[in-house]
């Protein structure tokens, strides 16, 4: 199987301490230089690697690492220490809403969006109606999307970063949102893309989810990969961590 | 870094979105768009007129029509403002759209410097009706317009490059810029010409003074209608040599600092 996602000794670090920005003084001066003090990894010696048409669950605590990892994968992060390669692009469904802009009316919104993740504009004038009629937004698409329900605007996103066509696509929990008819669409579209070959890594909380669509687990926790395997056998394994943690 | 490059050129499609999105905020919703954006120049265009015409004597500093003069001056230096000013805000005005896509980072740089020299070249008519009204015909070194521009660009990209992850780095660059973009106003030849500053200055002066790439530009830009006062090719080359060292700091910076950057915003 050729593999997609290739992470190697994978790291990532974040300041400790709540002074954010450094003044020039003190880079001058070489007096209190913040980097190698008070920071804390969130993901340190993380290494696998996912072939083609695997569906991987990220499963772990809060704080773990798990979206840390996702970001790096989608390469809006940069890792600190090894490296992530993807062999082809990706469709992040990270943040989904958090490209669009609230002044520009869904239509523009649409074209900007899909055209910052990579598409052409021919791509995106063909796919238009289709990432339209799947958001099920047609009545709108003239209004600024500050305007739409919050329901609307993820349901907007989904279908732009699914009209993608990578052949890696990152979920980050959108799947607990929208209603119910909107919920059983986006498994249906995800099915789909399983099923043509795509690779789906997703990170839930929701056993559900994780067990309608992945087949392989990794469990994060503290930003170490403690557990890769089947999925059964990382879901055991992070339970049993939770109960321990009860205990 | 070639790579880069490439990288960048693949994506031009959004850059030119982008810079299309800029420029309808800026002049499609607001009806006065336009009227507000060549307002700003030739408001300061008239006041230094006014001040270095009707009350202080220039002493033969400058040329005359020296509104013309003048407006050669600060159209090309409001870009340069513009685009200091914004890249500052670059990764962090659209923070979330920085987040979310992970197309080449210098496209939002990229972005303001070709918005603003869209804006510079919409405010060119407001020139040419200067051109016009004071009946100037434009002499041969109008042909060399683009050269300026495009040195103007190299060296406004390198800073743009260079400002924008260390303003997020860094809490007081933008405080400081407003510093230096006020000295820089006086430093560059804006209401005086670089041959004043040849003739007045000592020469270790002018040596150092045609260092600021905006000298041997703005210099180009104004000999298209003060050709007997243009101080000559020798700056505009030094111009042009220090801006690409700018461009190569900045893409030096910002390739360093890049992580870095992405994790504070």
């Amino acid at each position: 199987m050729r593999s997609v996602i290739e992470a190697q000794n994978l790291g990532v670090w974040f300041h400790a301490n709540r002074r954010r920005r450094m003044k020039i003084r003190d880079m001058v001066l070489r007096r209190n230089v913040p980097i190698p003090k008070g920071r804390f990894w969130a993901l340190r010696n993380v290494s696998f690697s996912v072939g083609q048409g695997e569906a991987v669950g990220l499963v772990g605590a809060n704080g773990g690492g798990k979206s840390t990892l996702l970001k790096m994968i989608a390469g809006v992060l940069i890792p600190d220490e090894g490296t992530v390669s993807v062999h082809g692009g990706v469709a992040p469904l990270i943040e989904v809403t958090g490209g669009f802009v609230g002044d520009l009316t869904a239509r523009d919104n649409i074209s900007l969006t899909a055209g910052l993740h990579g598409l052409s504009r021919r791509a995106i004038n063909e796919k238009f109606d289709e990432i339209v009629d799947f958001a099920e937004v047609g009545e709108f698409l003239d209004m600024p999307f500050r305007h739409f329900s919050s329901g609307m605007k993820v349901r907007l996103g989904f279908s732009v970063v699914t009209s993608l066509d990578e052949p890696v696509v990152l979920v980050d929990e959108v799947l607990a949102v929208g209603d119910r008819a909107f919920r059983d669409k986006c498994y249906r579209r995800m099915e789909d893309m399983l099923s043509g070959g795509k690779t789906l890594f997703l990170v839930s909380h929701n056993e559900n989810d994780l067990r309608r669509f992945c087949t392989r687990g990794l469990f994060l926790s503290r930003g170490q990969l403690v557990a890769d395997g089947p999925l059964e056998d990382t879901l055991a394994q992070y339970n049993e961590e939770l109960d321990r943690g009860r205990s | 870094m070639v790579s880069r490059f490439r990288a960048i050129y693949a994506r031009r499609d959004i850059l030119r979105l982008l810079i299309r999105r800029d420029l309808k905020i800026k002049y499609a919703d607001s009806k006065l768009g336009y009227v507000w954006s060549v307002l700003d120049p030739l408001l300061m265009a008239g006041v230094y007129w006014f001040v270095f015409t009707q009350i202080f004597q220039r002493g033969g500093v400058g040329r005359e029509p020296y509104l013309l003069f003048l407006l050669l001056g600060i159209l090309p230096w409001m870009w340069a403002n513009g685009v200091i000013r914004d890249s500052m805000r670059a990764l962090t005005a659209d923070a979330k759209l920085v987040r979310s896509s992970n197309l080449s980072r210098e496209v939002w740089i990229l972005r303001i410097v070709g918005s603003k020299v869209m804006e510079f070249f919409f405010s060119l008519p407001v020139l040419l009706l200067f051109v016009l009204l004071y009946t100037r015909e434009p002499s041969l070194y109008l042909l060399a317009f683009p050269l300026a521009v495009l040195i103007q660009t190299v060296f406004l990209v390198g800073v743009g490059l260079t400002l924008a992850p260390l303003s997020v780095l860094f809490a007081d660059i933008k405080r400081l810029l407003r510093v230096v973009m006020r000295v820089l106003f006086y430093l560059s030849p804006i209401i005086y010409g670089v041959r004043d500053v040849q003739q007045r200055a000592p020469e270790w002066v002018s040596t150092i003074y045609v260092l600021n790439p905006l000298a041997g530009t703005f210099d180009l830009y104004r000999a298209a209608f003060f050709p007997d006062f243009f101080a000559g090719w020798t700056e505009v080359v030094v111009a042009a040599v220090v801006s690409l060292g700018f461009l190569a700091l900045g893409m030096v910076v910002f390739a360093r600092f890049e992580g870095r950057v992405l994790k504070e915003i």
